[in-house]
């Protein structure tokens, strides 16, 4: 006698069955008395048998069926067939796998912290207060960088803009997830979106701000480049999370891997431009200027100031 | 102050400089008979102009590769050996590239020769050249003074049309200039560069140099060209480029120390004591944008030239000497939108390109308060210095400087942008322009 498992899968989804089985074998079909009922209109009352032979090897005949079946896709009309575990058979439009009761399941899958994190805002409330967050936090930081007196259609031409992103994302990476991982997670890519809207403004007032105080164009760019860099990394693993079964290393990998390209084609112009094509007749000092209540860096006598530009006489051969 | 046809040099004064070297027409040499250069010219003797046109060549500046003059302008013999008087910004870019470029003469009666540079002067825009077959018959200086409202005559050839004699008086030494310049009254054009300018007597009094438009023309006084002609030398061609920048070096000193040590006199800009015109080379503009109904920022600016510069290349010039102030206030503007429209960028004054200077390199920081123990977080000052080099002229720089004094919701900057110094009088300069603006 062995404990088998059915795993049945028809258009109401996937449903387990847990049996044992002997010599007298046990009957598929759509009659009442099967010991497995397959609700199929396509499927005879008496339709398959699965039974056990003689050296234990498991048998599958079916009954002269309507429709037959078919073993791994192979057809099984009126003829007797050796079974091997994990098989498929197909009988009508339902799908019958067996499996060994006592083998051993694969381990739990480790549940990644993307998902987590996406949980957190599994109400609707919650949903609703990040994505107003987000709005709120992306207008206001706009609205402090322009140079253009407030407006309240232009605050909610903003808020309008930052749903539309939301709803656009969700619903493209959404669609792509569907496709690759066969799960939308469309709400956990609008709960990311959100997220990263948020740390993208807040990250662009901080990096104004150092910047300000540091006075150094140079530095400054590479300041703005790694934090930029840093988090266009994070909002694309998070996405790979959502929309692609890869692993950790690889997502992270993936990830840099376009950042740093999608950098280098920015500014292969750049790179590529001989030297008197880069130069300039203008200036270039750091153009973050804000007002004095954010200056925290300590003045200089001009004194000071003239003898650390003295420096500036000694031209660097081009 | 020169610029080459079409060219808009500096459209807040409307004035347009042209050069009067020209480019690009061809040759249409006029056969003119020969004449003495002794007899005087009066305006009601026709007869006698007639020898004066004989006494102007055109000199062109070739170029082999093209096989067709690149410039032309005009010039005169002063020597019976042959010495030939004309602008340097007729044949600079025979000077910036002599391995690229002949110099030659057409005279009127259409006979060409070639023609060696001996010597010239970029500051008074003059150059001597030496003629291979020397005519007998030459032009002399005048050695009187030329009085005011004087008829003058000045000869070249225009555009390549053919020589013509423009006349007009003499109205006395150009205003707000370092350097004497004779203001003529007669209309000069492209082409008449380095043709001489000479009085009743048929003496020399000038060299056509410059024109601001309409009867508005310039000529370098004839004592430049005297002197330039009496040094007698013969530069190499390869010190042309050490010997323009000891010229620049030896007229920028003093001009430059005389600002550094001379008393700056106040003049009130925006509620404040400033300054203005420092010296009488020094001419100032002021704007305001009061008449703007919807300004987010109402700005008042001010800006001061010094009406001298050199030309040494249709790509560089030098010796330009800048400053404006601008004072902002936000109007309609919170504090962070007000100092986010500011954009602490600034440029040369003087036309420059990667094959003659470097790039800028900028030093950047805050100047501390008069009382520094204080924390003040209404105010701060911003200070911006940047330097170039020239490559070809080592020593010499461009230098400019940014103040910015932010106030709550009000912005003074004051902006000093000079050319072709060297670096102790650009920090000598630039710390008396900060601490007067401050």
């Amino acid at each position: 006698m062995r404990n088998l498992i059915a795993q049945i899968s028809d258009k109401d989804g996937v449903r387990i069955q847990r049996f044992n089985l002997d010599e007298r074998g046990i009957n598929i079909g759509r009659s009442w008395n099967s010991d497995i009922i397959i609700q199929d209109r396509f499927v005879d009352a008496q339709h398959l048998t699965l039974s056990l032979g003689d050296d234990g090897k498991l048998l599958l005949e079916d009954l002269s069926s309507t429709n037959g079946s078919q073993l791994n896709g192979k057809s099984l009309r009126a003829k007797q067939k050796n079974y091997s575990l994990e098989s498929e058979v197909r009988l009508g439009d339902t799908l019958i796998r067996f499996f060994d009761a006592d083998a051993s399941v694969a381990p739990a899958t480790l549940r990644s912290r993307w998902f987590v994190l996406a949980e957190r805002f599994s109400s609707w409330p919650s949903l609703l207060v990040l994505t107003m967050v987000a709005a709120f936090v992306h207008t206001m930081v706009n609205e402090l960088r322009t140079t253009e007196p407030v407006q309240l259609d232009v605050l909610l031409v903003s808020v309008a803009g930052v749903l539309a992103l939301l709803l656009f994302w969700s619903l493209v990476l959404g669609f792509i997830a569907k496709l690759i991982k066969g799960e939308s997670n469309a709400r956990a890519l609008w709960i990311l979106a959100c997220l990263g809207i948020i740390v993208a403004n807040i990250l662009t007032i901080a990096i104004l701000v150092i910047r300000f105080n540091l006075q150094d164009h140079d530095i400054g760019q590479w300041i703005s480049l790694l934090c930029f860099g840093a988090f266009a990394v994070w909002l694309l693993v998070g996405t790979f999370s959502y929309i692609s079964s890869m692993s950790t290393s690889r997502k992270w990998l993936v990830s840099l891997l376009v950042v740093l390209s999608t950098y280098g084609l920015m500014r292969s112009d750049e790179f590529l431009r001989e030297p008197h094509q880069s130069w300039r007749s203008f200036t270039k000092t750091e153009a973050a200027t804000l007002p004095p209540i954010l200056l925290v860096r300590r003045g200089v006598s001009l004194d000071e100031y003239q003898s650390a530009a003295e420096d500036l006489y000694e031209l660097k051969p081009e | 102050m020169i610029l080459f046809p079409g060219r808009i040099m500096d459209k807040k004064r409307i004035i347009v400089v042209l050069g009067l070297c020209f480019y690009g027409l061809q040759a249409q040499a006029e056969d003119i008979g020969n004449a003495s250069a002794a007899s005087s010219l009066g305006d009601s003797n026709a007869q006698s102009f007639e020898a004066y046109y004989d006494q102007v060549y055109q000199i062109r500046v070739v170029s082999p590769q093209a096989g067709s003059k690149s410039s032309i302008g005009s010039g005169f013999q002063v020597s019976s050996d042959g010495l030939i008087v004309t602008n340097y910004h007729v044949v600079s870019s025979f000077v910036q590239a002599p391995q690229n470029h002949r110099i030659e003469y057409q005279s009127h009666t259409g006979q060409k020769g070639s023609l060696e540079l001996l010597d010239f002067d970029v500051i008074h825009d003059l150059a001597v050249l030496r003629h291979s077959s020397p005519s007998p018959s030459f032009l002399e200086f005048s050695s009187d003074m030329l009085a005011k409202g004087e008829t003058v005559y000045a000869l070249g050839n225009p555009r390549d049309f053919g020589t013509s004699l423009v006349k007009g008086p003499n109205n006395g030494m150009v205003e707000h200039s370092y350097n004497d310049q004779i203001l003529f009254s007669g209309s000069l054009n492209p082409g008449m560069s380095g043709g001489p300018a000479v009085n009743a007597l048929g003496k020399v009094v000038g060299v056509n140099v410059a024109t601001a438009g309409s009867q508005l023309s310039f000529l370098v006084p004839a004592k430049n060209a005297l002197n330039l002609v009496n040094a007698a030398r013969a530069i190499d061609r390869a010190d042309y480029q050490s010997e323009i920048a000891s010229q620049i070096r030896l007229w920028q000193r003093p001009r430059v120390q005389q600002l550094i040590d001379n008393d700056w006199a106040v003049e009130k800009f925006a509620g404040n004591d400033l300054f203005g015109e420092i010296r009488k080379d020094f001419q100032c503009w002021g704007q305001t944008n009061e008449s703007n109904k919807e300004r987010d920022i109402a700005s008042v600016s001010k800006s001061c030239r010094a009406g001298n510069s050199v030309y040494l290349d249709s790509s560089l010039s030098a010796g330009e000497l800048y400053f404006s102030f601008d004072h902002s206030r936000a109007v309609t503007l919170n504090s962070l939108q007000f100092t986010s429209a500011i954009r602490p960028w600034m440029s040369a004054n003087n036309s420059s390109n990667y094959d003659n200077s470097t790039s800028y390199r900028c030093h950047v920081d805050f100047l501390e308060g008069e009382e520094p123990s204080q924390k003040d977080d209404s105010h701060y000052t911003r200070l911006t210095t940047c330097v170039r080099g020239f490559k070809k002229m080592p020593g010499l720089y461009d230098s400019l400087l940014m103040l910015e004094r932010i106030n709550g919701l009000e912005q003074f900057v004051s902006h000093l942008s000079i050319s072709a110094i060297e670096r102790d009088q650009i920090s000598q300069l630039n710390r008396k322009f900060i601490e007067e603006s401050l």
